[in-house]
């Protein structure tokens, strides 16, 4: 049995009176990419945003590595997740280095830290999104894909154990989704990071994570590895797409041909 | 970046220098600079030791404070238009002042002190209500609602003070200005100035990282309450302060931030030293402005300001600065 980084039981979620995510059992394997897919409004930002600690469960407990989430502090939540959104937005004028810079926050205490320890973390980061040579450029003139990996490695300088990312190539062209993809798996492995990552591209998810969770209606619809989530009855079923399904030689990556929509919504 | 950009902080230490030299020699009659060691005991020692130096601190330190509790509120509000006079907060402190003046309160430090502090945040705490939506602060929102609750308790502060027939006597308030300022108020702003600058020191990194989005910001592990009520805090006291020495001014801390980020574009760390100075060296020269360009008469402070403001909000607008983010 695999160790899990982050479960919970029980687990409602949502705003207020509306409850999105109702009384699920969620498991994130330690060491693993997890994606997680679903079509529109299945629950995966709500479920994203209880699991990183923004906001609390409404009810069950999202325990991570011994601790429950919601009592920690913001920092020390930081020191053990690491979270990137959508469109993280950087102020004007500052270089890779100062935005990577801004990932050490949490290990600031008071006025006191080191800056040894500081720059070299950040100079490791860099590096493990290949931006060195982009250090003290400006942020601002980067490119959609440097960008990306800039905030990545702003995330990497925070030296947590769990890195989630909220659709981490949404606006980027292909070659630039499957680099930061890359990227991801190459942290996963070199640095034994535990990924989550929200994906809207099946043959992504299937390519690049280890592990999956769909959700439909914020229930947990299937759970394990590509292979076994990604069937053609569940694609039908939860994305209402009919599909043929191919493996590659290993038998372990399923890809998705053929697509189209069984019911067209006027 | 170019020479003027890096070296942008020793060129305004500079500038504020020559303008408050310029500032104390400057007025209804100008003085040479070797009088100013003429001694107290001469005519214009005294004038220029016991008038002209006062006034030309709290110029300095008013200009300072503004211009922070503007950057200050622009970060947190996202919002690169937000100032404390659009929000109505130097109006509440005004409001307060002159209630307090009218009720028969004496105008000691210590009163106005606490009731432009009053004021100031009763004023706040209505427009941030205002403002407030299930997702944080709504900038339009924010804008709108204290454009118009800053013209509403203006309005009342003109009204109470015609009734009472005390206009001339809060001249100073009203229209804004340093012609009566001492060494009692210059302790009196010195002692925020600190207080304010410490704090921002204190939470420096804390105020970068509010500039990002707030999901970024909140994954880095900031937590943002905290910042916003020491914030909240440090803005209503600078305000409060500001307005209870030189009355109503506005658009200082609309206008310095932005003309610093905009000839060096930067995070608050690194905008927040020059933007202090600039508030100073501008708020310094408008006095002089204010007490020199016509002779024998002091122009109102807050129109000076206004104008200044409102050509460079015109200026945004015209060269397609995103003015509201919405």
């Amino acid at each position: 049995m695999t160790e899990n980084m982050i479960s919970a039981q029980h687990l409602s979620a949502g705003y207020g009176h509306h409850v999105i995510i109702n009384d699920q059992m969620i498991q994130i394997p330690t060491g693993k990419i997890t994606g997680l897919i679903g079509p529109n409004g299945s629950g995966k930002t709500t479920l994203f945003n209880v699991l990183n600690g923004f906001e609390k469960p409404l009810a069950g407990e999202v325990r991570l590595s011994g601790h429950t989430v919601s009592d920690l502090t913001a920092k020390q939540r930081a020191l053990k997740v690491a979270c990137l959104c959508q469109h993280p937005t950087a102020p004007d004028g500052i270089t890779v280095h100062e935005l990577v810079g801004y990932g050490r926050y949490a290990h600031h205490v008071g006025l006191r830290h080191s800056k040894k320890v500081d720059s070299r973390a950040i100079a490791g980061a860099i590096e493990a999104v290949h931006l060195t040579t982009f250090t003290n450029r400006q942020v601002s003139s980067l490119s959609g894909g440097q960008r990306q990996r800039a905030f990545i490695a702003m995330t990497l300088a925070q030296d947590s154990p769990v890195m989630m990312m909220d659709e981490p190539t949404t606006y980027l062209d292909l070659t630039n989704q499957l680099q930061i993809l890359s990227l991801l798996q190459e942290l996963n492995q070199t640095l034994n990071k535990t990924i989550v990552i929200i994906l809207h591209d099946l043959n992504q998810a299937a390519a690049y994570c280890q592990h999956l969770i769909c959700l439909s209606g914020g229930q947990v619809k299937a759970v394990g590895t590509p292979r076994e989530v990604l069937t053609q009855q569940l694609i039908a079923d939860v994305f209402q797409v009919a599909a043929e399904v191919t493996y590659d030689q290993n038998q372990d990556c399923p890809q998705m041909l053929n697509c189209h929509p069984l019911e067209v919504v006027s | 970046m170019r020479w003027w950009q890096r070296h942008l902080a020793a060129i305004l230490v500079g500038l504020l220098v020559i303008v408050m030299v310029a500032n104390v020699l400057g007025g209804s009659r100008w003085y040479l600079l070797s009088e100013l060691w003429s001694g107290t005991q001469t005519l214009s020692g005294k004038v220029i030791w016991d008038m002209r130096v006062p006034r030309m601190l709290a110029s300095v330190m008013v200009g300072a404070l503004l211009a922070v509790s503007g950057l200050l509120l622009q970060t947190l509000s996202h919002n690169p238009i937000a100032d404390p006079s659009i929000l109505g907060i130097n109006a509440g402190a005004n409001l307060a002042l002159i209630v307090g003046g009218v009720a028969g309160l004496s105008s000691s430090i210590f009163n106005t002190v606490w009731l432009s502090i009053t004021g100031a945040f009763i004023a706040f705490v209505v427009v941030m209500g205002l403002a407030l939506s299930r997702q944080g602060v709504a900038p339009l929102r924010l804008i709108l609602g204290g454009t118009v609750f800053s013209g509403f308790i203006s309005c009342i502060s003109y009204a109470i003070s015609v009734m009472t027939n005390t206009t001339e006597q809060y001249r100073n308030l009203l229209v804004g200005g340093f012609s009566s300022s001492t060494y009692g108020q210059d302790k009196l702003l010195a002692i925020v100035l600190v207080i304010v600058v410490f704090g921002v020191w204190r939470f420096q990194s804390g105020f970068t990282l509010l500039a990002m989005d707030q999901q970024t910001t909140r994954g880095l592990g900031v937590s943002t309450g905290l910042l916003w009520q020491v914030a909240a805090g440090l803005i209503v006291l600078a305000t409060a302060a500001a307005v209870a020495v030189g009355g109503n001014i506005g658009f200082v801390g609309l206008g310095i931030p932005q003309l610093m980020s905009a000839i060096r574009p930067g995070s608050f760390k690194q905008n927040f030293g020059v933007t202090l100075l600039a508030g100073g060296v501008f708020m310094t020269t408008a006095d002089l402005i204010a007490k020199a360009a016509v002779p024998s008469v002091e122009l109102p402070m807050a129109a000076l300001s206004a104008l200044f403001g409102g050509c460079l909000l015109f200026v945004m607008v015209v060269f397609g600065r995103q003015v509201v983010k919405v």
